[in-house]
């Protein structure tokens, strides 16, 4: 690229040129406005079909952001210390029943909570951190994968010992009196901690903490024989993507406003390996676009679904009775041509994009 | 007591099903690097085939078993052209992302092509109750194990003796290696995977004689990766012995405690195993590179 | 630098033109209510002059999708039929389905956005015990009318929600028929009961319901048996409750997972009465066993099988061959859905030109003695009443004759009823 860095100090900065506190500008505009768009329908007064805004509606995009929260929090895990585990749920499983402890049954304040939710699920984290002082690769896969199920089983019998089997419920919460209880207020609230994950994750990574993750995930034997202490920055990895995970966990099941065991599926770790791979493992913007994508494509397929007719041939009667698995079909399908086109996701296609338009017409 | 070698026996018959699917699952791995997570959507597809040949093509039974095995060869030689060739060399978690995708498009499109419905087989295979020693075995039990046994015996027959599984061997151990000596890198993955292929059919053929054919199949493959660990994931007749044991362990937890406890326990052996020997059962202990 | 500005230039072109092609294909859009450009949004409850949305939120792609498809296309056939003879008071009805997996935060976030994002005038299904149930407080809120759900939630009926119109009695009173009925099969007033359930909500209450009933008789549980839904082996349970001896064995599960439990009594030699709730009829049980095993199934239902002939169910199946579901037409669950789908339409019609959600819930609850042709009991609802039907009776499969068959009346059981859901 063009951009070379003469100091440190720029190098730290998040603006590093006077075009991106313009971007950046632009961006919080657009997305301050978001919400009224499509609550109403309307851009500047100009009315919008639902077939235009791609099925999306406000409930789609905080759930998305609360999914970029998560996949940040596991791309710091998987991505950029190449610790591979399934644990995911586990973590969010905690988050809630952190939740449940502190809030239904104890009436902590909602910041408490999240709060405690973060430590409780820092601690279960070092726990499911322990066997990757022994384990690599796909075994250390594989042990997280069994503590998943426990992790499971430990909810289940919590859930139904305390609530029955109908689930959890949580009210919605309130902070200094103002209460979240409409998805504009939950979007501004997700937005404003989206962004300070973000920000964490991308300053973290560029300070000591980070870089040694890193050289973990490239080089473990090397890294320590540079100094770093391998072992406890593998733990500290595993607890600190285990906060934020289950501080996400918190957020997830006010925002639902209930839950139950069977939410925390093998599926839903699944579900978010997809994000980060698709996105683009190690990098931030990977877990954005990849969460943004997960989770809005299919209501977007599903909209252009409703609006063929039953006529078209072939695709036609396939869409009107059989849509989820159509969709899903096609889903699968992308997902198998971008790993096969594009193994680095979509980051790795945004970088392709930089690249052209900056060497343009020199690219190659 | 008598009724602790009843779970034992349910419990290696299902496990015997484990096993089979482990072994694909393991023949693949070690032969291709490939993590295949859709070993158990395979045994889904061999499952609803088997129903298309007995019912709407009226084939009889044994000819219909046989059929599909050799469509899932088929389909497991096609994937490994289309999908899997260009996968090779690409590292663990892009493989893996693969195969769950493989995996979400055959549960839709098996559903696309024969609805919601489940199906049962007009006719089985025997499944008698036979009394022995105080106990009841079902004949079908028996006839899943004996097939298990003959499948291991088969497979180790031919990686021992014939040509083609001394290269699998080989290119298991070092496909640069083998490459080097002359042996067709590629004509090997595709064996490989159209032999897993089929085992994980054959698994499915026997689930459609156990049972009713349904989506649910697939979620026997979940239990595949534990039987694979716990034999060793180098290891093919550790496989099915890991199989066997997982078996033998869920029906025992599901009787002595209860079915949410089961899978419990089977993930809890699973981590013991992990942490204490790795390399499972029957493995070797692998040298680490620096 | 170079990057930020050319991208720009990108980015604003995009833009223009996204603009400009949605100028222009206002027209093309299915869903716009007027043409031209600055046309408002879908009107707030999805009734517009000419097409009335309705809402279908069931499995598609998850483990229930295997009775919940079938549901589905009960009933579409019933909105098809509506449709080809005109419509309602003049407007086509315009499904909206959405896929909740079974999962509950997606069935929650499909709930929503058909609320006001797509808005719908009622929902259909929703069938998924645990979704519904975190689905019931979000429908007070919304006051939504939910239209004929597959299964029933204790919360549905207590406290009772006002738009919530249930085609299929509480679990209540199944539980309360199938006491009066076993006890008149096996002979015994104080029974030892096995009971093999699935792992859900409503297999927590059946389980419950049953429990107390069989203690109030003076009989015993002497095995509770949960099978995970993921297990395909019912193996383990089988031996648990053979060993436990009991007089008969209750059953709630999916139709996959009883056949799993025949088949493992199968190979146990053991034949022990059972009883299973509609849950699990239908043909699978039956064609997985030998006549030997299987006609000691039986199931109860408040619907009756196509097999059996009453005018309601010839045209059950006339319907059902007409839009391309005949296969499904023996299934219980299409059946189910079939009823759904009346009662929809019979509330859309009674609702009449100025129609809202407010209004639909006054049609549906109008709704008296719906005859269905024999399928059931007539449909009726009224204030404080919306279990629809509450009359259950058993079935069997006679393996001679390949049919399913009626154990008597749905009056003869009438009797039993406790109400104890307060439902009606």
């Amino acid at each position: 690229m063009a951009r070379m860095r003469t100091s440190y100090r720029q190098e730290m900065r998040v603006l590093s040129s006077r075009a991106r506190v313009g971007w950046l500008l632009l961006g919080i505009a657009a997305l301050l406005y978001l919400p009224s768009v499509l609550e109403n329908q309307a851009i500047f007064g100009y009315g919008l079909t639902n077939t235009q805004l791609l099925g999306v509606g406000l409930p789609q995009v905080n759930y998305a952001l609360i999914a970029i929260m998560a996949a940040v929090a596991l791309n710091l895990l998987v991505g950029y210390t190449g610790l591979l585990s399934l644990g995911h749920a586990a973590f969010f499983s905690v988050g809630a029943i952190t939740a449940a402890v502190l809030d239904v049954q104890n009436d902590l304040p909602f910041p408490l909570v999240i709060l405690g939710a973060g430590l409780a699920g820092a601690a279960v984290g070092a726990f499911f951190g322990l066997p990757s002082l022994r384990l690599r690769g796909l075994y250390l896969l594989l042990s997280t994968f069994a503590l998943h199920f426990i992790a499971l089983y430990v909810f289940r019998e919590y859930q139904n010992r305390n609530f029955g089997f109908a689930g959890i419920s949580y009210e919605s919460p309130t902070i200094f009196g103002f209460t979240f209880d409409t998805e504009t207020r939950w979007y501004f609230l997700l937005l404003g901690l989206s962004a300070v994950a973000l920000l964490t994750s991308r300053n973290l990574l560029k300070m000591r903490e980070g870089r040694s993750l890193v050289a973990i995930r490239d080089h473990d034997v090397a890294a320590g024989a540079l100094g770093v202490p391998v072992g406890l920055q593998r733990i500290k990895a595993f607890a600190l993507t285990s906060f934020m995970t289950s501080a996400v966990g918190a957020l997830y099941v006010y925002y639902l406003g209930t839950t139950t065991f069977e939410a925390y599926s093998l599926e839903f770790v699944i579900n978010y390996f997809a994000i980060i791979i698709i996105g683009g493992m190690g990098s931030l913007l990977g877990s954005v676009l990849g969460a943004l994508v997960w989770i809005l494509l299919p209501s977007a397929l599903q909209t252009f679904a409703t609006s063929v007719s039953p006529d078209t041939a072939l695709i036609g009667p396939l869409l009107n009775d059989y849509q989820g698995q159509t969709v899903s079909m096609l889903l699968g399908l992308t997902v198998i041509l971008i790993m096969i086109f594009k193994p680095g996701g979509l980051n790795s296609f945004w970088l392709d994009i930089k690249r052209g338009v900056s060497k343009w017409p020199y690219s190659s | 007591m008598a009724e602790f070698f009843q779970y034992v026996i349910g419990g290696l018959a299902i496990g015997s099903v484990y096993g089979l699917v482990a072994l694909g699952f393991v023949l693949i791995f070690k032969s291709t690097d490939v993590f295949n997570f859709a070993q158990g959507d395979l045994l889904m597809v061999g499952g609803y085939l088997l129903f298309t040949m007995v019912a709407t093509l009226s084939l009889p039974l044994v000819p219909a078993m046989l059929a599909v095995l050799a469509a899932g060869a088929v389909l497991g030689v096609v994937l490994q052209a289309v999908v899997f060739r260009s996968m090779i060399g690409r590292p663990l978690l892009t493989v893996v992302m693969v195969t769950i995708a493989l995996s979400l498009v055959l549960k839709a499109v098996m559903q696309i092509i024969y609805g919601p419905q489940e199906r049962t087989l007009p006719s089985t295979l025997p499944n008698d109750s036979i009394a022995f020693l105080g106990l009841r075995v079902s004949s079908l039990d028996l006839l899943v194990m004996a097939i298990t046994a003959v499948c291991v015996l088969a497979f180790a027959l031919f990686f021992r003796r014939s040509k083609l599984g001394l290269q699998m061997r080989a290119t298991a151990e070092s496909v640069e290696a083998s490459v080097l000596s002359g042996i067709d890198a590629n004509k090997v993955f595709l064996v490989a995977f159209g032999i897993g292929t089929a085992t994980a059919a054959l698994g499915g053929v026997l689930m459609g004689n156990l049972q009713v054919i349904s989506p649910q199949l697939s979620a026997l493959g979940l239990l595949a990766f534990p039987a694979a660990v716990i034999g060793g994931l180098t290891s093919i007749p550790g496989a099915v012995v890991g199989g066997l044991t997982i078996g033998v362990i869920q029906q025992l937890a599901t009787g002595y405690i209860s079915g949410a406890a089961a899978n419990v326990v089977v993930y809890g052996v699973l981590m013991a195993v992990l942490l204490l020997r790795p390399y499972g059962l029957f493995g070797s202990p692998t040298v680490e590179r620096v | 630098m170079r990057f930020a500005s050319r991208f720009g230039v990108l980015l604003s072109a995009a833009v223009l033109a996204t603009g400009m092609a949605a100028c222009g294909s206002d027209e093309g859009g299915g869903d716009s209510a007027s043409s031209g450009g600055g046309n408002t949004a879908t009107p707030r409850e999805g009734v517009t002059k000419d097409t009335i949305k309705l809402g279908l939120i069931y499995d598609q792609t998850g483990p229930q999708t295997v009775a919940q498809t079938p549901w589905a296309h009960g009933f579409l056939t019933q909105i098809n039929k509506a449709n080809d003879e005109g419509g309602i008071n003049g407007r086509k009805i315009e499904i909206l389905d959405e896929d909740d997996k079974g999962e509950v935060p997606v069935g929650i976030a499909a709930y929503k956005k058909l609320v006001s994002q797509t808005p719908v005038v009622g929902i259909a299904g929703i069938n998924g015990s645990s979704i519904q149930e975190a689905a019931l407080p979000l429908i007070k809120k919304d006051k939504m009318p939910l239209i004929g759900p597959q299964s029933t939630v204790k919360g549905g009926f207590i406290p009772l929600h006002e738009t919530i119109f249930y085609v299929i009695p509480p679990y209540s009173d199944q539980a309360d028929v199938i006491m009066k009925y076993m006890a008149e099969r096996t002979g015994k007033p104080s029974p030892k009961v096995a009971i093999f359930r699935l792992t859900a909500s409503s297999g927590i209450e059946v389980g419950e319901l049953i429990t107390r009933r069989v203690q109030d008789a003076g009989g015993e549980i002497v095995a509770d048996e949960e099978m995970d839904v993921t297990a395909t082996s019912a193996d383990a349970h089988a031996q648990k409750i053979v060993s436990a001896k009991p007089d008969w064995i209750l059953v709630h599960s999916s139709p996959t997972m009883a056949a799993a439990l025949l088949k493992s009594m199968q190979k146990l030699n053991a034949t022990i009465p059972l009883i299973s709730t509609f849950a699990a009829g239908g043909p699978t049980a039956y064609d997985a066993v030998p006549k030997r095993f299987g006609e000691q199934y039986e199931y109860t239902a408040p619907t009756t099988p196509s097999d059996i002939d009453v005018p309601g169910t010839q045209q059950l199946v006339a319907d059902a061959e007409k839009y391309g579901y005949g296969e499904e037409a023996a299934n219980s669950s299409f059946v189910v859905g079939y009823l759904s789908g009346l009662v929809a339409v019979e509330g859309l019609k009674k609702a009449g030109p100025d129609l809202n959600r407010e209004t639909y819930v006054k049609a549906l609850e109008s709704i008296q003695n719906l005859d269905t042709g024999g399928i059931s009991e007539p449909i009726t609802y009224g204030p404080g009443d919306r279990a629809g039907i509450s009359a259950t009776r058993p079935y069997k499969f006679n393996y001679d004759t390949k049919k399913f068959e009626a154990i008597g009346e749905f009056a003869d059981y009438a009797d039993a009823i406790t109400n104890e859901y307060a439902g009606g």
